[in-house]
């Protein structure tokens, strides 16, 4: 099947990606690339006219292409570098960034200290390219820095934060999974006035959220990606609506002396965490939540398995050799 | 510090989802909020054959979404009639004179013509307002107003419904109710019913009440199939003639016009001043596999006037990339007022109590074959058109003597055109 390349207007492609593939079918797919993954939608939507079908696959692409440039740390003027251009003084922040903002309180809360949108500065001593491991002296150092309650940011006043100088906010804990559900949500909105019936998945490179309006509903098939080639998977299973994430991918992974270390940081430690298991996979409301789940689980240790077990939520724990789920 | 109590793995679950769909969702509306308002404009141009009434009619339809379930519409229409209009008189073989409605000055309708009220002229402004918003999850709900005037007639009126959601939105509860009062002022003044043409009016105007209710299902059948069955009762109470109509009397012995002292006796039609209507309506939509769509329906319509109605409605939309066309066909059928009578004649003209010669009481078939076409632009905006052929056939009492050779019945036809450009 031809692929049509969808022109996107440059400033809704502020970062130049090349431009998205849509191959229309009853199920027209398209394909661009974003925050580092090959991101796919797919829309079964029968009554929309080749415009809309282009319409709203723009719409898809341009917001996920949106929040990757707002939040990206490789980029001189976006928000994210404004954020950190003014340290140490008061300064307001816009409503989306109050929201996440807000999100990663709660769950930074919830998680006893386990997620922390300021841990990103530990990757500046576990770089994925490390043959050694780091001198204690060097994490202790970092150490002041990583930890939201540097942040003078409350969320009864979520309008204006303080950033002290060498602490920096990491939105890539749940940017991804962000941009799916927005995304998604986008869409069926527009498809929800278009059309009698549709269906919809957002799939950004194994993080995906669907949904569909009709009745009996029709689920997708999915699979999770296999621990041993990747590109092939070796669980597969039907979503109706609801979203499916994954955390601990196997290519990042440091390993020194034949050890392997994680790349989920522990930022009370500033350690890798040290654990038996290398991926879990969580099914959720909403692929936030999802996501969420599945790097609060790998936050435990040897713990995760108790852990994501007592949530309730379907989800598929891997070990080298073994796979664990509730399903 | 950062947590104050441990929560339990259920627990961070559960409260994540919540914030997360608070995250989602909450901007989701915020960034979507239309700032634009839609416009929907179209000129339709309508014309009956034997240059009886034409008219011009601009609409401008003003919608702004504030997301996929919040909307205010607003909807501005003028009408430019134009024409003549049966007055209800049968014809004859002779010249027949009529006063205008006015009464000032008369026109002369020929022998063997049917009586035309060419002094027909109206400009009418019609202007609607709409709200409707989901009321939680389960619920929406709608709030409106209609304002319409013309220089004889004007109407106020306002709706509500309220529409419940059941099974994951796949069944639709709808209670609707409207209410509208109604003024009108003939030129000339109100009219008695059944007193001679030439007689003084009463009053300068008159009034009507209207109140509407409506209950309705759709269901979703399955992923193709949408159907729709409504209920709905309507009262009406007060003045529901028609001032500008009459009914010829004819004399029982030669079948002309029935004279008293040289001069043709007409009355003024007079209807009953309550009537109460029911409908029953069913529609299907129907997406076949290849994306066209069916689209059937049907009503049924009695009244405690005796009048019955069938409609029978399909639509069939070829949808192509950009564009798509549309063949429409309506068949409708109507059986007679009680009171609907052609002419009274010189035995039974005075002791009437209701009586009507409009040809919209009476027994009547229609049938309407229509064709839309639509182009959709890169940008969303759509162009359509579409030509409608109407025609109509009426059926009743063929007269005696000398009206036996008169057409009591002529059939009308009409073509109606539309344009518009929504954006």
């Amino acid at each position: 099947m031809t692929p049509i390349k969808l022109h996107i207007a440059a400033s809704a492609n502020p970062s130049c990606h090349p431009s998205p593939h849509l191959y229309k079918s009853d199920t027209s797919k398209v394909v661009f690339q974003c925050m580092a993954s090959t991101c796919e939608i797919l829309i079964d939507a029968p009554q929309l006219t080749h415009s809309q079908l282009t319409e709203v696959s723009t719409l898809g692409v341009a917001e996920a292409w949106r929040i990757e440039y707002k939040y990206s740390r490789y980029v001189i003027d976006n928000t994210w570098a404004n954020l950190h251009k003014q340290h140490d003084a008061e300064q307001l922040i816009d409503q989306e960034t109050q929201s996440l903002l807000g999100f990663a309180y709660q769950a930074w809360q919830l998680s006893d200290g386990l997620f922390d949108i300021t841990s990103g500065r530990l990757r500046e001593i576990w770089s994925l390219t490390r043959t050694r491991l780091p001198k204690q002296q060097d994490i202790d150092e970092l150490m002041p820095y990583i930890g939201f309650s540097n942040l003078k940011w409350l969320p009864d006043t979520p309008e204006s934060i303080l950033i002290p100088t060498g602490v920096e906010l990491d939105f890539g804990g749940i940017g991804k999974e962000y941009a799916v559900d927005r995304v998604l949500n986008i869409l069926s909105e527009y498809l929800a006035t278009k059309s009698l019936r549709y269906r919809l998945l957002v799939n950004f490179g194994g993080d995906l959220a669907c949904k569909q309006n009709q009745c009996p509903p029709t689920p997708w098939n999915v699979g999770i990606e296999s621990l041993s080639q990747s590109h092939r998977s070796d669980i597969d299973l039907e979503l109706t609506q609801g979203a499916l994430a994954t955390s601990g991918d196997t290519k990042r992974f440091i390993e020194i002396d034949g050890k392997r270390f994680g790349h989920i940081l522990n930022p009370k430690t500033g350690w890798p965490i040290r654990s038996p298991y290398r991926s879990v996979s969580v099914a959720g409301a909403t692929c936030v939540q999802a996501g969420m789940l599945a790097t609060l689980t790998l936050l435990q240790g040897n713990q995760a398995k108790e852990f994501i077990n007592q949530t309730g939520v379907p989800y598929w724990l891997r070990s080298e050799h073994k796979t664990y789920t509730n399903q | 510090m950062a947590a104050t109590k441990q929560r339990s793995p259920k627990d961070i679950a559960t409260l994540l989802a919540t914030a997360s769909c608070a995250l989602t969702a909450g901007i989701s509306s915020n960034a979507n909020a239309g700032e634009n308002w839609d416009v929907d404009s179209a000129l339709m141009v309508y014309s009956e054959s034997d240059s009886r009434v034409s008219a011009i009619e601009p609409v401008l339809e003003l919608k702004r979404k504030y997301d996929s379930e919040t909307a205010l519409t607003t909807k501005i229409v003028g009408d430019t009639l134009t024409g003549a209009s049966p007055n209800g008189a049968t014809p004859s073989d002779s010249t027949q004179t009529f006063s205008s409605p006015s009464g000032n000055g008369t026109y002369d309708v020929p022998p063997n013509t049917t009586p035309l009220d060419d002094t027909f002229r109206d400009t009418r402004g019609a202007f609607s307002i709409n709200w409707n918003a989901p009321a939680g999850r389960d619920w929406a709900y709608s709030i409106g107003s209609h304002l319409s005037a013309e220089h004889d007639y004007q109407s106020v009126g306002i709706n509500g419904s309220l529409s419940r959601y059941l099974n994951n939105k796949n069944t639709t509860l709808t209670l609707g109710l409207s209410a509208s009062n109604d003024t009108i002022n003939p030129e000339g003044g109100v009219p008695t019913g059944l007193s001679t043409i030439n007689s003084a009016r009463e009053k300068s105007d008159d009034s009507k009440s209207l109140t509407d209710a409506l209950f309705g299902v759709t269901q979703v059948i399955n992923r193709r199939t949408l159907m729709q069955f409504n209920y709905g009762v309507s009262q009406s109470s007060g003045y529901q003639t028609d001032p500008y109509k009459f009914l010829s009397v004819i004399d029982v012995n030669t079948g002309g016009n029935y004279q008293i002292a040289g001069e043709n006796q007409y009355l003024f039609e007079k209807r009953p001043d309550s009537r109460l209507k029911q409908t029953v309506y069913w529609q299907t939509k129907y997406q076949l596999t290849n994306n066209d769509i069916l689209d059937l329906s049907y009503r049924y319509m009695w009244d405690d006037w005796g009048v019955t109605s069938h409609t029978l409605e399909t639509k069939y939309r070829f949808r192509f990339d950009h564009q798509y066309l549309e063949p429409q066909l309506r068949l409708y059928q109507q059986s007679a007022a009680d009171f609907y009578q052609r002419y009274l004649t010189s035995n039974n003209y005075l002791s009437q109590d209701y009586a009507s010669a409009d040809y919209r009481l009476g027994d009547m078939t229609t049938y309407t074959l229509g064709l839309k076409y639509g182009y959709q632009f890169e940008n969303s905006s759509e162009a359509y058109g579409k030509i409608a052929l109407y025609h109509q056939d009426s059926t009743g009492n063929k007269g005696f003597g000398k009206l036996t050779s008169q057409d009591l019945y002529p059939s009308m036809d009409a073509i109606m055109v539309t344009l518009g450009y929504r954006f």
